[in-house]
């Protein structure tokens, strides 16, 4: 079980997520301020911090942004605006995942599982080989197998499917996915990984994205799955 | 005719007056100086007469010539060769002398006529290019059409959706029969033309501007000289650039209102989408906790649950049925209800309304019995007190003190609501209660303030924001005071 930060002004929620993260057997510390979060971050490591992204004191992106500048725990946005551009905005700025208010507990717990699993089994960059559900990918001879067949990719489809697979489970934005592969004067060329992904499904026999999933107007994830039934 | 017989007069005389002025000095000059002299009567009498006082001159002073300043005088006969070469001389000169004279003053005529024309088509369209509304703008058109051209009834019709309306009218209005002919669905022909006559003795001026008609002048026919009707037709052109001009601009105007309005809007839905969100994530995380992992909650733990979702069940009924209230004030369709209440009933009121999010708080309360009544809507008043409770509830620390203060500032009552927070910063003090409308740069909304903010406006009343003296905010509304007469001892 984990032990989780969570940053919010509402004091209802955070009585109501204090007792139900415990029911779940977490350890759970709760502060109202940006300010605070930064400095329990700090002190108690964590293992995830849930952070409301409206804070009275400091913005929930900058508390994002600063955490990242020193610590990769995964952290959970509470968005309650429902606007798109905030939450991509978090996520580009280092954050993990996120859930928009009203949220069930179950929800967030299922969130929370998968960044601190995915912490726990992120793969140092120098690693060669990635598995994910039917996929092998080869990082040092830019060979993908699905169920053990070669797939012919090109070279930025390669890159494209090795960054989201180096994040398996992760929500990864259009902006991280053109850095990552285009380089960083590229910023608004969402269509061109549309054009990417698109030909991958084809190539890996995943049409209906259920292996590169879309989140719609923030970016894709890979999630392992055996979609070849 | 009388005008004709006085010219005929005038030509007449003048040449008699000078032939009896000539007559005493006709032994001093020749007959030829005397020709000479005959000149003026002529030439003055075509200057103020006009030709036929000219003429009738010509005519006289040839015959007073002939008579007195010819030999043999006293009688109408000629003479000599030379004589009768003097009087052709005279009468030819004299006939050109009154053409030219004649053409000189038709001329200067008609310069004066045309700078005239020239003045009004100025002074019409001074008055057009004056800012003023479309209404405004057709009244002062109909206006000016009937004065200038001087005609009874003007009136200035538009078409809106396929028929013909009276926009603006002036002097003898239109019959109802005048109408219907006019009406494009009345099926009689008729003309729009630049200053058209229809057969019913109507005259319609066509207003058209960008190739598109704007409208249509019309007023019962009245006589009108071409320089007349070239000038109306003129003005009309004016008009109707003047009128789509100014209906551009209310329609400028228009939308950037409508946009503004949905500016406002969107920011509003944004702040109420933050609000009801907020107390829904409660009542869902704990509700959704109570369902899944009844098993492993204490029953102390169970009951804060059923608690908070009853707490946030509240918050989220106040804030609904504060949405309504305010939709309703601004939608001018909510009255305020004035009455008499003591400053401590409110107070009560509004506690009770918040007790679940009281508890464990500590809540300190100013409030002298000797101060008049509060004469407010009391059901309203409660609500701004309970909105400006619970946002000091949600900014001060959980062992901070909430004060809520009432003092008499001349007549009016100051309730005031502190708490131990972090306080206002100075330059959000005003925007802080428009909170939503920077909802989409980032931040937090908050609804209760700009509720708080509305139902107090509606009282015509202010609230402000300042430091509470210990630190932390201070939030401050005014209500006019009642004094209730003492009962009698």
């Amino acid at each position: 079980m984990a032990h989780v930060l969570v940053v919010d002004d509402d004091r209802s929620l955070l009585r109501a997520l204090r007792l139900g993260l415990q029911s779940e057997g977490h350890e759970v510390t709760t502060v109202e301020t940006g300010e605070q979060g930064l400095a329990q971050t700090a002190l108690l490591a964590p293992d995830v911090v849930v952070l409301d992204i409206g804070l009275p004191d400091i913005d929930g992106l900058t508390v994002c942004h600063r955490i990242r500048e020193w610590s990769d725990v995964p952290i959970i946005i509470l968005s309650a605006t429902g606007e798109e551009n905030r939450k991509v905005a978090a996520l580009d700025g280092g954050a993990n995942d996120y859930v928009t208010k009203p949220f069930s507990m179950a929800e967030l717990e299922a969130r929370i599982r998968v960044v601190v699993r995915n912490r726990a089994t992120e793969l140092p960059e120098s690693e060669s080989e990635i598995s994910c559900g039917p996929l092998t990918i080869d990082l040092v001879h830019h060979d993908v197998q699905l169920e053990g067949s070669d797939v012919a990719l090109t070279s930025k489809e390669f890159e494209v499917l090795a960054f989201l697979a180096r994040h398996t489970g992760r929500t990864c934005t259009h902006q991280m996915i053109l850095n990552a592969v285009w380089g960083a004067g590229y910023t608004k060329e969402a269509q061109y990984i549309h054009a990417y992904v698109h030909r991958l499904r084809q190539k890996l026999n995943d049409e209906d994205g259920l292996m590169l999933r879309t989140i719609p107007g923030i970016g894709y994830s890979l999630a392992c799955v055996d979609v070849t039934g | 005719m009388r005008r004709r017989l006085f010219a005929l007069l005038v030509g007449v005389g003048d040449s008699l007056l000078f032939g009896v002025v000539m007559l005493t000095l006709r032994s001093q000059v020749s007959a030829t100086t005397v020709a000479l002299v005959f000149v003026i009567p002529v030439v003055a009498g075509v200057v103020f007469g006009g030709l036929l006082t000219g003429l009738m001159s010509t005519v006289t002073s040839a015959l007073v010539f002939d008579y007195w300043f010819l030999r043999p005088y006293g009688t109408l006969s000629i003479g000599t060769t030379q004589n009768w070469v003097a009087l052709l001389v005279y009468v030819v000169v004299v006939l050109l002398v009154a053409r030219v004279v004649t053409a000189l003053k038709v001329a200067r005529l008609e310069v004066r006529r045309g700078g005239d024309g020239m003045r009004r088509v100025f002074e019409l369209s001074e008055l057009l290019v004056q800012d003023r509304s479309t209404s405004d703008l057709l009244r002062t058109i109909v206006h000016a059409v009937q004065t200038v051209f001087n005609i009874p009834g003007v009136s200035l019709l538009v078409l809106e959706d396929d028929r013909l309306k009276i926009a603006a009218s002036i002097g003898e209005p239109l019959s109802l029969e005048e109408l219907r002919q006019l009406d494009p669905q009345s099926g009689v022909p008729m003309t729009i033309r630049s200053a058209a006559v229809s057969t019913s003795g109507l005259r319609t001026v066509a207003l058209s501007a960008s190739s598109r008609p704007i409208g249509i002048l019309v007023f019962r026919d009245v006589p009108m000289s071409v320089t007349d009707q070239a000038i109306l037709v003129t003005f009309a052109n004016d008009a109707a650039l003047a009128l789509e001009r100014t209906q551009l601009r209310e329609q400028a105007m228009r939308t950037k209102f409508l946009e503004e309005v949905d500016h406002l809007r969107q920011a509003l839905m944004g702040a109420v989408s933050h609000d009801l969100r907020t107390p829904l994530a409660t009542i869902k995380v704990a509700s959704s906790t109570l369902s899944n992992r009844a098993n492993v909650l204490s029953e102390k733990d169970a009951h804060e649950l059923h608690e908070l979702i009853e707490i946030e069940a509240d918050r989220l009924t106040r804030l609904v049925t504060n949405l309504l209230d305010m939709t309703r004030i601004e939608a001018g369709v909510l009255e305020i209800h004035p009455a008499p209440v003591p400053a401590g009933d409110l107070v009560t009121e509004a506690t009770g309304v918040i007790a679940s999010s009281l508890k464990g708080r500590r809540l300190r309360l100013e409030i002298s019995e000797s101060l008049p009544f509060a004469y407010v809507d009391h059901l309203l008043i409660t609500q701004v007190l309970v909105n400006l409770l619970d946002n000091a509830l949600r900014h001060s620390p959980i062992d901070g003190a909430i004060t809520v203060r009432c003092e008499l500032r001349d007549t009016a009552l100051i309730l005031s609501v502190s708490d131990e927070g972090p306080g206002v910063a100075p330059e959000d003090r005003e925007v802080i209660f428009n909170r939503f409308e920077q909802f989409n740069t980032g931040g937090r909304a908050g609804l209760g303030l700009t509720i708080a903010k509305t139902f107090v406006e509606a009282h015509d009343e202010k609230i402000w924001c300042d430091d509470a003296p210990g630190g932390g905010a201070r939030f401050s509304f005014s209500m006019p005071s009642h004094r209730v007469p003492a009962p009698a001892s």
